[in-house]
């Protein structure tokens, strides 16, 4: 009651990021488990294959596959712990903590704002865009830790080149961010969390398959400089150890951010930039909880699938 | 009059071709309970989240305190809000989010916080999972109550609440009133309207209809009056303010019944009575459920 004005907003503030703390602690924890346990794992078997010439042998033939290059990327620095490490799991943990961050961020974005219980958080001391960045503050917190203890275990079991540890770590880490601020744009533009999930998890989708593509036909190799998941690869963790694709990768992250911020001060709360179909009202809330399907029909379609799926996701509460 | 809390100057908003809210002007004052009465549709919440700042005017502003209702961070710290279908964080309970409540809005009384939570009946120990429709109200309620916020919005606050729970809501409100704080009450329960407002605004189509006292708006419309009479039957065709006479049934004992409608000063009208035999008079205030359906007409007060 006493509080200034200055205090009393800073108490709003932790009070929010303690909100968002709440609403994503569980999945946070058990991907940042996946993010440090998988790759311990796998460095651990390094020694294994390689000593058995049976094994190597396996291994070397499988890195030749074309079809295990397409979906595993380009096996590069094969010979060492960290790069044994990065080509099994890369794209596996890249596009695990992507798909985490699109359903996280729309789950604790869109559909809190679907639910209506950003109504009563609202009507309090922050306005829509710092309770919105507060929230994703939070959930970028988790790529970058998931990326931090993937470095970690990449500099202990990974092997001399502590520059592909880092290298890969951070690439990781982008890719996730890359992810929750997509997400949190089509959270700006869809007034459904649905659509907004699912057109996230198609462009995210399409990337993926850029990347593929790109590993797959030589002549489209520079595909993979638009697709988040193809700058991850020709960062070349373990090999040329390349800083300027995460570069790009950061920059094309601050730009979403960026127009998430934009977009934002646009539109209305429970609203999103494009108005819902014409000639179709937005269902009541509580009909809306069982799922309403807005957007374009590939973002639709998408959407009805993560539905079905995110129950299986880590943080998923309904 | 005390100084407004509460303005809206034009304020307007259109989805498309579609106008919500057209050109609304209205002002609530401190120490008023400001009722906002229209059937659903009729763009009571949409003004509401205009007045939050939640929704950008099409045209004209609205201010709370003095301050743009687009200032959230300074317009809020002088409201408090309670929405009409209140959705809580399952995994929080109700003493968690009061917490919440409180740390993000408006500064509260704690210990009037607390007799609000017993008076409310409000198990604040459970998640808020398990509260029914009702419960969730009671949080919200009490966490707007608490403040010490200049203006209470409350959107339709008791469609979940009983009977008793709905007799410490007016207290609440009435309480409210008396610390100088302004409630703008938006219902469409028209006796709760009626037992608690001072003033009220009829919003119809998005438009402002009518905006007066409880008391007024009563005037503006016509009063019932049934007289039973045992001699000749007076004449009333030519009588000022006398309207849509109807002769009843008469009753058992053979008397004359006949009904009229009476607006203005009834002075002309008991002149013409007084040269009758009136044996009863019986004169009916409409309610404001009439008055409501006068100006929606019987389909839109379903």
């Amino acid at each position: 009651m006493t509080a200034t004005p200055i205090a009393a907003d800073a108490g709003a503030r932790r009070a929010t990021t303690g909100l968002a703390v709440r609403q994503i602690r569980l999945g946070a924890l058990l991907l940042l488990a996946v993010a440090a346990g998988a790759p311990a794992m796998v460095a651990g078997t390094y020694e294994r294959v390689t000593s058995d010439p049976a094994a190597l042998a396996g291994l070397g033939a499988l890195a030749g596959n074309a079809a295990i290059r397409t979906i595993f990327g380009e096996p590069i620095a094969l010979d060492e712990a960290g790069g044994f490490t990065v080509w099994r799991l890369g794209t596996v943990l890249g596009a695990i903590l992507a798909v985490w961050a699109v359903v996280a961020t729309t789950r604790v974005t869109r559909g809190e704002e679907d639910h209506g219980r950003w109504d009563v958080l609202l009507a309090g001391r922050l306005p829509l865009r710092q309770v919105l960045f507060r929230h994703l503050m939070v959930i970028a917190s988790v790529p970058v830790v998931a990326g931090a203890a993937i470095m970690v275990v990449l500099l202990v079991f990974g092997g001399s080149d502590s520059a592909g540890a880092v290298v890969h770590g951070a690439g990781v880490a982008l890719l996730g961010l890359f992810a929750a601020a997509l997400a949190a744009l089509t959270a700006q533009i869809f007034s459904a969390r649905t659509a907004a999930t699912g057109t996230a998890i198609a462009i995210l989708g399409a990337g993926l398959l850029a990347r593929m593509a790109a590993d797959g036909v030589p002549a489209l190799g520079r595909l993979r400089w638009l697709s988040p998941f193809g700058l991850l690869e020709i960062s070349s963790a373990y090999d040329r150890n390349r800083v300027s694709p995460l570069l790009v990768l950061a920059a094309a992250t601050a730009l979403l951010y960026v127009a998430v911020a934009v977009v934002c001060g646009r539109r209305d709360v429970g609203g999103g930039l494009l108005p819902a179909a014409a000639g179709r009202r937005p269902p009541p809330r509580a009909a809306r909880h069982g799922g309403g399907f807005r957007g374009p029909p590939a973002a639709r379609a998408a959407g009805r699938l993560v539905r079905r799926d995110r129950c299986l996701l880590p943080g998923h509460r309904g | 009059m005390g100084d407004v809390v509460l303005r809206t100057t034009g304020l307007t908003k259109r989805f498309r071709r579609l106008t919500a809210v057209d050109d609304l002007t209205l002002e609530v004052t401190a120490s008023e309970v400001f009722g906002f009465l229209g059937p659903n549709g009729a763009g009571k919440s949409t003004t509401i989240r205009m007045l939050l700042g939640l929704a950008k005017p099409s045209a004209g502003h609205a201010t709370i305190a003095g301050v743009d209702a687009a200032d959230v961070r300074r317009a809020h710290r002088s409201l408090a809000y309670v929405p009409a279908d209140v959705a809580l964080w399952p995994q929080l309970t109700g003493a968690e989010i009061l917490h919440l409540l409180a740390r993000t809005g408006s500064g509260v009384d704690l210990d009037y916080r607390e007799e609000l939570v017993d008076r409310f009946a409000l198990d604040l120990s459970k998640p808020a999972r398990t509260y029914s429709t009702g419960n969730r109200q009671k949080v919200a309620l009490v966490a707007a109550f608490a403040t010490r916020a200049p203006a209470l919005v409350l959107d339709e606050p008791t469609s979940g609440l009983d009977p008793l729970m709905e007799r410490e809501f007016r207290t609440a409100v009435a309480a409210a009133r008396e610390r100088g704080q302004s409630v703008f009450l938006s219902s469409h329960q028209l006796a709760e309207v009626e037992a608690i407002c001072d003033r009220v605004g009829i919003l119809r189509a998005g438009r402002l209809v009518d905006l007066a006292s409880i008391a007024k708006l009563r005037t503006l419309h016509r009063t019932e009056v049934t007289v039973t009479c045992t001699g000749a039957p007076p004449t009333l065709a030519d009588v000022p303010g006398v309207d849509a006479v109807e002769i009843l049934p008469g009753d058992s004992a053979g008397a004359m019944r006949m009904r009229f409608a009476l607006s203005g000063p009834p002075a002309p009208a008991l002149k013409a009575l007084a040269d009758a035999d009136v044996a009863a008079l019986v004169v009916r205030e409409p309610s404001l459920e009439e008055i409501f359906l006068d100006y929606y007409g019987a389909e839109a007060g379903r």
